[in-house]
């Protein structure tokens, strides 16, 4: 692909694979890191593209592919914890953010794809390679949960 | 809650530039390609070597490795992306073990295991073969003590094959790797997480752990279709094909497998037809996937199903010509599958159309 073409790939999808690394990492810096590496890895592929769609989808791919080797690292798991790098507008902000940090990754992944990104049932079970059934299971347990944060957040 | 999440989301971005990241990006990439081209290993762990400066060089180590799975899938774009690192570590205080690599579609998995002493205790168990349960009698150099397998909700193991062969040349006073392989069986496959057992020696006995070996690789379903005739017994129906393995799903004609009666009440199938025929039939076939550009791929072939399920199994394997079964150490995927070029499959010179589900 030329120079050119990256650049567009870059301007049109860096937003989504940010966030979506950032919704399953909960890290600015490791969202960075695997973003960079997402569009490295675009921009060596030799795979030829139809669309846009087809790059935000193999991008999208890639992405929670890093973010999941990431997770399960053995240098992930055992270094210290970087401090909140998200800085809240309001209460109910800092609020939501806790709870995105409560939910584990692949909830999380589901939630944002689904909720942020607009993408239905079956399309994020196509890009999860997983079946329809598997995603309406853990968008509606990942509702449960937020639902449950939430109400406990309102009791207190 | 909608609103509000997506506003939340909105406002997450990163302080890097659009122009940062594609310079850094670009600058990343070409040292991969001139890596490439000048004919070192290029490995692929980047990931490792930014948290490096967060975690220390012992993590880096850590997720270094041998990186055994990248020396035989590292030049392949569908595989590389699909490797995980360090997905499981244990010690007993002498010896450590990790699962440096994974690579899985759900029903192959390869992994690259490393064994480390960590002390005297550990170098003496580690110097002896016996620990690995070892011996100059075990069949093919595979070593069944070390092993991922899959287990059915009812407690049966249901494996084609599974064990692992060690890396001799990488041996050293206080470390050992080894590269496991496992082929799971129909009644596993397809679940929509996939929890695999991992059984390993120790100083301290024998252990295991449960190892996510879901995967995200593709997995595409080609209907066969033709009218030719390859087999008496077996009519080819669907063909299922991942980077890593494939399985082609045949209908069984009549009378090939029989019910009968057991003694305790219950049913068995057995075969209905004499067993050299049957192989003749049915094993002895040659599969080939055809592409576009007239190229032919021979497919290894690992087994055969008796699945009470319809269609059952005809042939599953490997995606790689493979030229001994046990060979694992010198199968070949290096060479990209390129599925979209996809046409047909022969079956012991009958050709089939395979059409895209």
């Amino acid at each position: 692909m030329t120079e050119q073409q990256f650049e567009e790939y870059i301007k049109t999808h860096r937003a989504t694979v940010f966030r979506l690394a950032y919704s399953m990492t909960k890290n600015r810096e490791d969202a960075d890191d695997i973003t960079q590496e997402s569009f490295v890895r675009l921009y060596l592929t030799s795979e030829r593209f139809d669309s846009t769609d087809n790059v935000k989808a193999w991008l999208i791919r890639v992405t929670i592919n890093l973010c999941k080797d990431l997770l399960r690292s053995f240098a992930h798991k055992h270094r210290t914890e970087l401090c909140c790098d998200i800085p809240c507008e309001s209460d109910s902000e800092q609020s939501l953010l806790e709870y995105v940090r409560q939910l584990s990754p692949d909830d999380s992944a589901v939630i944002y794809l689904f909720y942020y990104e607009g993408y239905s049932v079956i399309e994020i079970a196509r890009l999860r390679h997983t079946t329809s059934a598997a995603v309406r299971t853990r968008l509606t347990r990942a509702r449960k949960k937020l639902r449950e944060m939430l109400t406990k957040e309102g009791e207190s | 809650m909608k609103q509000e999440y997506n506003s939340f989301f909105d406002r997450i971005t990163s302080d890097r530039s659009d122009r940062q990241l594609l310079d850094g990006a670009i600058r990343e990439a070409e040292k991969r390609m001139r890596a490439k081209k000048s004919g070192r290993k290029a490995i692929v762990v980047p990931l490792a070597a930014a948290l490096s400066l967060v975690i220390g060089a012992v993590g880096v180590a850590a997720a270094f490795g041998y990186q055994h799975l990248t020396t035989i899938f590292g030049g392949n774009e569908s595989l590389i992306n699909e490797i995980q690192t360090n997905v499981f570590e244990d010690s007993d205080g002498h010896v450590k073990v990790t699962v440096e690599q994974l690579i899985s579609d759900g029903r192959h998995v390869h992994a690259a295991v490393h064994y480390e002493a960590l002390d005297e205790v550990g170098c003496e168990w580690l110097s002896k073969d016996e620990s690995f349960g070892i011996t100059k009698d075990y069949i093919n150099g595979i070593n069944h003590v070390l092993k991922i397998e899959s287990f059915a909700d009812n407690g049966m193991a249901y494996n084609w094959s599974t064990g692992s062969t060690e890396l001799k040349a990488h041996r050293t006073e206080n470390e050992r790797y080894f590269y496991s392989v496992a082929e799971f069986c129909q009644d596993v496959w397809d679940k929509d997480t996939f929890g695999a057992v991992f059984t390993y020696p120790t100083s301290t006995g024998i252990r295991t752990a449960n190892i996510d070996v879901t995967g995200t690789m593709e997995i595409r379903r080609y209907k066969v279709s033709g009218d030719s005739v390859s087999s008496k017994y077996m009519t080819p129906v669907y063909l299922d094909i991942s980077p890593l393995s494939y399985a082609l799903y045949a209908e069984v004609a009549d009378g090939v497998f029989v019910q009968e009666l057991r003694p305790d009440g219950g049913y068995r199938r057995r075969l209905g037809v004499p067993f050299e025929e049957y192989m003749a039939e049915v094993t002895d076939k040659e599969l080939s996937l055809v592409f576009a550009n007239g190229e032919k791929l021979v497919l290894p072939r690992f087994g055969s199903g008796f699945h009470n399920d319809e269609p059952c199994i005809w042939q599953t394997g490997g995606t790689f010509n493979a030229s001994k079964y046990w060979d694992w150490y010198t199968r070949d995927y290096s060479s990209t599958l390129e599925l979209d070029q996809l046409l047909g499959i022969d079956i012991d010179g009958v050709y089939y159309d395979l059409i895209a589900e």
